[in-house]
This record gives structure tokens, C-alpha cells and sequence, in this order.
């Protein structure tokens, strides 16, 4: 293998595992500070069960991958809404255990008109433990 | 016996084409020291070729929301513009030049990124002779032009093309041909380009066409020496009158050994007026049906993108589960009424149904169209050249107003989401990044009162260049001046009519007015 071969092949695997690995390395320390990611679509939460703990600061990222959802856990006061592609963040300290509702609270369409659907029963749920 | 026609005989004859200015870029020492390196291409290549890693990954784990995913805006907005606006026509396939997505397949085929080395890795056959037409290519364009509707919403989509386009196929088809088989005969965007950069402003050809044919027996630029490879796109230098199948790669500068390469900026040129010498792959229909799908396509993606008609956007989104209105049934929304999820799924008859529009427009529609057009050219030519003779040298003249149509419809996507754009900078891989300040700028059209003017120039101008082809074609056609300008009167009125399809659709189609 030439010179040229072994510098290129160099370049090239540096250049793949920054742009690949660099993403990723980021998404993994931001889940060490206990930052919890959630993905809003037609029509449901992704995770639609959070587990945090009680009195430890949990930071919430909130984004939507196709219309404008809302975050609105009313137990914590979080009234939040997002717009497709791009992100919100949350950071609360939870100050009591329990299970607690988590609604989007902007109209985001349903399957047929008048169905109670989609929009209408998209929920998930925020666990607070001991 | 017409004067002009001698002339163009004459020229023709001494391989020299008319040009109103050309200059050798070659004669720039760093243009000329860069070309020659053999390290060049490896060096042109590789930051696109990471840019194509990064577009594949942000594909599958970027934001999976069209207008905020690095995929879909670098390649249908930036890359695509890029293409029509700025590359195509001013550096002919220099996109060929530095492209990524062959690489792979090529590095894979001669074992050495930057080295000369003639075996070939793989079976190193000859690419099929009845395959040597851009039918392959036409059919991969159109193949993906099917999907548009959903390959520029759906990052995904664009992810799974990226991986086919950049990694499955070019090391299949690299490992069973030799040379780049894969870029001349089956790449979609390597037709449309090859078409469109006869019609740009830098060309490689041979300073002395005397020096290759007095140089007998070994040719270094056929098949390589130890300065580099035999053209990978089976050209032979000597015999280009015709940027359609120089892939710019350099190769031929490096090789030969009478230094009688030139890469010429040009304004002028005669690659759409001239049937190709002796040797080089003859003007047939394969060509002529290209100029056809990209002049339609042109029109129906303005439509589609930007258009008054819904229902054709819902028909081209052939994973959005509904069903159009055009079907006439009542909508239907594929949704898990268990996990409350709104299901994408492929629509069968919405992508027959767009697919059908495609085919019948471009392959049926429009070559009949230019077909009646060209029957009466030849008819008012009163001379007896054969229609099909007529029919393909004439397609020609489309080239420069359907280059201009897909200008005008470029700097539309370009100013409208050009926002977007500055907004992905920031945060390519949907991380919640602030890289440069603008991840949250608001979505914001420019220059909007400008984009009508901008493109009604585009076609204005398309309409000067292809009536000027439409003439040349025919001075070269037939055998006198009158019976030429007769027989050019129906083209030339096939490219205005053409025109103002274009302006119909952008000004009174409902885009602007």
C-alpha cells in the first residue's frame, strides 16, 4: 500500500467516525445528565411513560416529528408547545410521587372529524417515584 | 448552395467548433498543477463524500421532519439548486468530477485511492454493447421521480436512495464492469447533467486533433500509462466535439504524453448543433427521449411543488395513506385505532397513478407533442431527409429552454426554503445544536417579489438560446439557408409555445398570481 493509500484511508476513517460517532457521543452524554428526550407525532408520545424520581432535577426535550404538539403536564405547571423539527427543553424538580397525566394541549388533528380520536386521547404518563 | 452551411462544413471538417471566446484553464499554473496530480481526485471527492456520510446518517436519525432534516435540504434544495443554477451550467459535469457517490465503487474497483494500478479488482467486463445508450438512465431518473413526493418529505426515503445510489449499487455494478460504467449508462443524475453541460461553458477537448491522429498505435488516454487510468468513461479525447459523456475526470490530462489536453472556459460551442464524430456514441433517440422527460418533469415539478393543484401533491405522496380525490373515493386515513398512531403507508394506487402521470407525460405526451412539430419541419424543409433524422437532431433545441426552466423553478425552492437552510447549519443532526446562531430562525421567503422577474429571465432567455439552436441544428440539417430557416419555424415555435406553458404554470398557474 502506497504512501498516498495509507493517508487517505486515514482521512477518511477519521473523517467517518466524527461525523457519525460525534452524534452519537453527544446523544449519549446527554442522557447521563438525566435529560429525558420525548418525540411528539400523530398521535401519540415516544415514551409515553416517564420514570423520574423524586426531588432529583430532570430535564425534559421535547420535540415533534410532523405537526405542532403541545407538552402539558398540569400536576408541575409544564405548558409547552413545539413546532415540527425543532426542540423545547423543561427542567423541573418533581416534588411529589404519584402518576401524572402528560397531554399535548394544541389541537393536532384526528383520524376522520368528530372521531374523539388522535389529537383527542393522545396522552402519556409521568411517574414519579420514591 | 447556402454559404453558412459550407462554413459549418468546413469547421466541421477541421474539428474546429465556433466559439465567441475560449480560454485553456490549463494555463492557470495551480489549475493546471491540481489536474495533473494524481492525488486530485481523491482530494475533490472527500469532503463530498463526507458531506454524503453525513446526509445518510442525518436520513435515518436527523429530524425526521422534511423542513428541519439536513438530507432533504442539502439534496433537493442546495445540491439540486446548485446543479441547475450554478454547476451544470457553468462547469458542465463538474459535479462528475468531485461527486461521492461513485467513490466507493471506484477506490473498491482499482484497490488504491490515489494510485495508478490497471488490474481491476472484480470481473472488469465490458459493459453490454446494446446497452450503450442512456435508456438505463432515463428509466433511474424517472424510477426516482416516482418517489419525489415522498424522497423530499420523507428523510427516510432519501436515506434508503443515498444508501442504494452510494454504496449497493455503484459496488455491484464497479465489481462486474470496468471503468464507470455505473456513472455513464445507470446514474440519474449523471443524464440530465451529461445533457444539460453540452450546453455549458467549460468543455475538455484536444488543443490539436492533428497531434492525436498522427499519434498511432498506444493510446495513453485509452488505455492509461503509469500516470494514470484509460478514460473510465470510455471516451477517446480525440474525438470529442461533445460534452455529454467527459466526466471531467481528469484522467486524460494526466496521461497524455503530448500535454494536448485542454479544459476550456467557453462561450459559444457547438456540442448541441454537431452529430459526434466517428467513434463516439451517434445522437439517437435515447438522447432525444432525455430532453423530453427533463423538459416535462420540469413543468409537472413546478406543478407539484408549487402548483394550485392539492390533489396532485397528495397523489405524489405516495406513503401519506390517502387517497386522493382524483380516485374519487372517500378519504381513508390508515390509523392503529390500539396505539392511537396515524400509520404511513404505501399507497399503491397513488403511486400508479403519479407513476402513470410521469410516464404518459414525458415518454407519450411530449415526444408526440415535439413529433408533430418536427413532421412539419421537415414537410416545409422540401427536403427529403428522414423523420427520425429531423425528430432527434431538433430535441436538441429543448436543451437550453428546459435548462432554464429548471433555473426558474431552482431559484423558486432556493428563496422560498433557503431559510431552512440557514436553520439546519445550526443543528444538522437535530440535537438541539446552535452551531452559527440560527436554529431558530423562523421559516422567511426571500426576495419573493423577485423570484417572478428572476425566472421570466430564465425562460427569456432559454427562448434566444433555443431558437439559436434550432437554427444551427437546421443549417446543418439541410442543404440550404432558406430551406433551414423554413424548417427551424416549428421548433421555434414548439420552444415558445413551451415557454409559455412555463410562464403559465409560475404566473398564471396560481404560484404567484
Amino acid at each position: 500500500m502506497r504512501i498516498g493509500d495509507i493517508i487517505a484511508l486515514i482521512l477518511l476513517i477519521i473523517g467517518v467516525v466524527a461525523i457519525i460517532g460525534g452524534p452519537m457521543y453527544y446523544k449519549s452524554q446527554a442522557k447521563e445528565e438525566n435529560v429525558i428526550e420525548i418525540r411528539a407525532k400523530q398521535w401519540i408520545f415516544v415514551p409515553n411513560k416517564i420514570v423520574v424520581k423524586k426531588g432529583e432535577k430532570v430535564t425534559l426535550r421535547f420535540t415533534s416529528d410532523d405537526v405542532a404538539h403541545g407538552l402539558y403536564i398540569a400536576a408541575f405547571g409544564i405548558n409547552e408547545i413545539v413546532e415540527p423539527g425543532k426542540w423545547k427543553e423543561v427542567t423541573f424538580v418533581p416534588n411529589k410521587t404519584g402518576t401524572f397525566e402528560i397531554r399535548c394541549n394544541i389541537y393536532c388533528g384526528e383520524p376522520y372529524p368528530n372521531s374523539g380520536l388522535g389529537h383527542w386521547i393522545m396522552r402519556g404518563i409521568l411517574v414519579v417515584t420514591d | 448552395m447556402a454559404e453558412v452551411s459550407e462554413e459549418v462544413k468546413d469547421a466541421t471538417a477541421k474539428g474546429e467548433a465556433k466559439y465567441f471566446f475560449r480560454y485553456d484553464l490549463l494555463r492557470i499554473p495551480i489549475i493546471r498543477w491540481l489536474f495533473k496530480l494524481r492525488a486530485y481526485q481523491f482530494i475533490a471527492i472527500f469532503p463530498n463524500f463526507l458531506i454524503f456520510v453525513a446526509l445518510i446518517y442525518a436520513a435515518f436519525f436527523g429530524s425526521p421532519v422534511g423542513n428541519s432534516n439536513l438530507t432533504i435540504l442539502i439534496m433537493w434544495i442546495v445540491w439540486w439548486a446548485a446543479l441547475m443554477l450554478i454547476l451544470v451550467p457553468f462547469g458542465g459535469r463538474i459535479w462528475c468530477q468531485v461527486c461521492p457517490i461513485p467513490a466507493i465503487g471506484e477506490w473498491l474497483q482499482r484497490g488504491t485511492f490515489v494510485g495508478v494500478r490497471h488490474k481491476p479488482i472484480g470481473l472488469g467486463k465490458r459493459w453490454p454493447k446494446k446497452f450503450d445508450n442512456i435508456w438505463l438512465q432515463n428509466a433511474s431518473f424517472l424510477m426516482v421521480s416516482s418517489f419525489i413526493g415522498v424522497l423530499v418529505t420523507r428523510p427516510w426515503v432519501s436515506g434508503v436512495l443515498l444508501v442504494i445510489l452510494v454504496i449497493i449499487l455503484p459496488i455491484i455494478i464497479f465489481l462486474i464492469f470496468r471503468g464507470r460504467a455505473f456513472c455513464r449508462y445507470i446514474c440519474p443524475i449523471s443524464g440530465f447533467i451529461g445533457l444539460y453541460s453540452m450546453f455549458s461553458t467549460l468543455e475538455l477537448r484536444v488543443k490539436n486533433r492533428e497531434t492525436c491522429i498522427k499519434h498511432v498505435g498506444y493510446k495513453d488516454c485509452i488505455r492509461g500509462n503509469d500516470k494514470g487510468y484509460g478514460c473510465p468513461w470510455f471516451e477517446y479525447p480525440g474525438n470529442l466535439n461533445r460534452n455529454a459523456y467527459c466526466g471531467l475526470c481528469t484522467e486524460c490530462i494526466k496521461t497524455c504524453p503530448f500535454d494536448n489536453i485542454a479544459v476550456n472556459f467557453r462561450i459559444g460551442g457547438e456540442d448541441l448543433f454537431v452529430d459526434p464524430w466517428y467513434g463516439i456514441k451517434k445522437r439517437g433517440l435515447d438522447e432525444a427521449y432525455k430532453t423530453f422527460i427533463m423538459a416535462t418533469l420540469a413543468i409537472l415539478y413546478a406543478i407539484v411543488f408549487a402548483g394550485a393543484y392539492p390533489w396532485l401533491r397528495e397523489v405524489s405522496n405516495v406513503l401519506g395513506g390517502k387517497v386522493a380525490p382524483l380516485i374519487g373515493k372517500a378519504v381513508h386515513v390508515p390509523f392503529d385505532k390500539k396505539t392511537n398512531l396515524l400509520i404511513e403507508a404505501f399507497s399503491l394506487q397513488n403511486y400508479l397513478t403519479f407513476l402513470g402521470i410521469i410516464l404518459i407525460s414525458t415518454l407519450v405526451i411530449a415526444p408526440a407533442l415535439f413529433a408533430a412539430f418536427a413532421y412539419l419541419s421537415k414537410i416545409l424543409s422540401g427536403r427529403d431527409v428522414s423523420f427520425k433524422r429531423v425528430f432527434i437532431n431538433f430535441s436538441y433545441a429543448l436543451v437550453p429552454i428546459s435548462l432554464m426552466a429548471w433555473g426558474a423553478f431552482s431559484i423558486y425552492i432556493l428563496l422560498i426554503n433557503g431559510s431552512y437552510v440557514l436553520r439546519i447549519l445550526s443543528d444538522p443532526f437535530n440535537l438541539g445544536w446552535d452551531l452559527f446562531g440560527t436554529a431558530h430562525l423562523k421559516w422567511q421567503p426571500y426576495f419573493t417579489w423577485a423570484i417572478p422577474y428572476i425566472q421570466m429571465a430564465f425562460i427569456a432567455a432559454g427562448v434566444v438560446f433555443s431558437t439559436r439552436a434550432a437554427h444551427e441544428i437546421s443549417l446543418r440539417m439541410f442543404d440550404d439557408k432558406k430551406a433551414a430557416i423554413r424548417a427551424a419555424i416549428p421548433i421555434v415555435a414548439a420552444v415558445i409555445g413551451y415557454a409559455l406553458i412555463v410562464i403559465h404554470v409560475w404566473l398564471g398557474g396560481g404560484v404567484f398570481l
